[in-house]
């Protein structure tokens, strides 16, 4: 006889592609924010990424990949306990989930996001 | 007729001598004479090692769809090898952004020189090349937990996510090696 194999709800799946997507989001939500903002953005940023070794030399951007890592992490977890007893229809999902992340590619793309919100100087 | 050689050996030469001459161009960067020198070949021949390793895995993709019975586990191993390169080279890579910060770094040279390859292609290939890792892990995690049922079903939706997982993934590593291999052409760390 066949052993059974016990069949997971494919909400779990779901909550494995919110997550990413929610950590990018983050990521380049952060980066956009110390464009617009940056002496409030850049001061925050600063203090979350300076518990990583070296913050002094990467700057903001240490900061910028712990939003990402947080938002990622944190929101998998909470998800997944959410959504593990529910089964979906992945092809619909699937389909949001390509569509936000070309999305996301495409912001990311520094002329797109500076033509919203403008070119600051960077200072060498 | 039996062929001289099998299309396999061919091929595995062929990968051979690509992966062999590809990890030379990181390892040639040793004749440079910067201070950050070997931190940026330790970066340079983790994301060659990362996008070889990508390639092999982003070809079992097809076996796992047709539903080829083993895929999974074979998947699961170059999976966990390609997510703690990828874990590397970011490492690396933040290590290196340090040498790149620098004053008198590269950053300071590009912006006086060139000020569209700091402001356009480093600040895309920071963010995307970080995009990598939680797809890679999101697809062991999926492998890990639904491996069985994919094995014992003939249902490919499963497999269709990871297959879109993974080619995210490639796409994403692909964007970061080729706009950090354009931006050392141009001035190194």
């Amino acid at each position: 006889m066949r052993y059974m194999i016990k069949q997971r709800k494919t909400g779990e799946i779901l909550a494995v592609l919110i997550s990413i997507f929610l950590g990018f989001s983050a990521l380049i939500t952060s980066h956009i924010w110390s464009i617009t903002n940056p002496a409030t953005a850049n001061y925050v940023l600063l203090k979350i990424g300076s518990w990583l070794p070296g913050w002094w030399g990467i700057g903001t951007y240490a900061g910028k990949e712990m939003i990402g890592l947080i938002f990622w992490i944190v929101s998998w977890i909470v998800l997944h306990f959410i959504l593990k007893n529910i089964q979906i229809s992945l092809k619909k999902w699937l389909a949001v989930f390509m569509f936000s992340i070309f999305t996301l590619l495409i912001i990311t793309w520094p002329p797109i996001y500076h033509a919203i919100w403008g070119w600051l100087p960077t200072k060498p | 007729m039996k062929p001289i050689i099998s299309a396999r050996d061919l091929a595995v030469t062929q990968a051979g001598f690509a992966a062999l001459l590809f990890i030379l161009m990181p390892i040639l960067h040793w004749v440079d004479d910067s201070q950050y020198k070997w931190l940026s070949i330790f970066h340079g021949v983790g994301a060659t090692l990362t996008v070889l390793a990508s390639c092999y895995m982003l070809h079992l993709i097809y076996p796992l769809l047709r539903g080829k019975a083993g895929t999974v586990k074979r998947l699961k191993f170059i999976l966990w090898l390609v997510n703690i390169l990828t874990l590397a080279s970011i490492i690396t890579a933040n290590w290196l952004y340090i040498g790149y910060r620098a004053p008198d770094g590269a950053r300071q040279w590009f912006i006086y020189h060139h000020p569209s390859i700091h402001l356009i292609l480093m600040e895309y290939k920071e963010f995307v090349a970080l995009f990598p890792l939680p797809l890679g892990i999101g697809a062991l995690w999926i492998l890990h937990r639904f491996g069985k049922q994919m094995e014992q079903s003939t249902n490919t939706t499963i497999s269709s996510v990871i297959a879109i997982l993974l080619t995210l993934m490639w796409v994403c590593l692909i964007i970061g090696f080729v706009f950090g291999l354009a931006m050392v052409k141009i001035k190194g760390v």
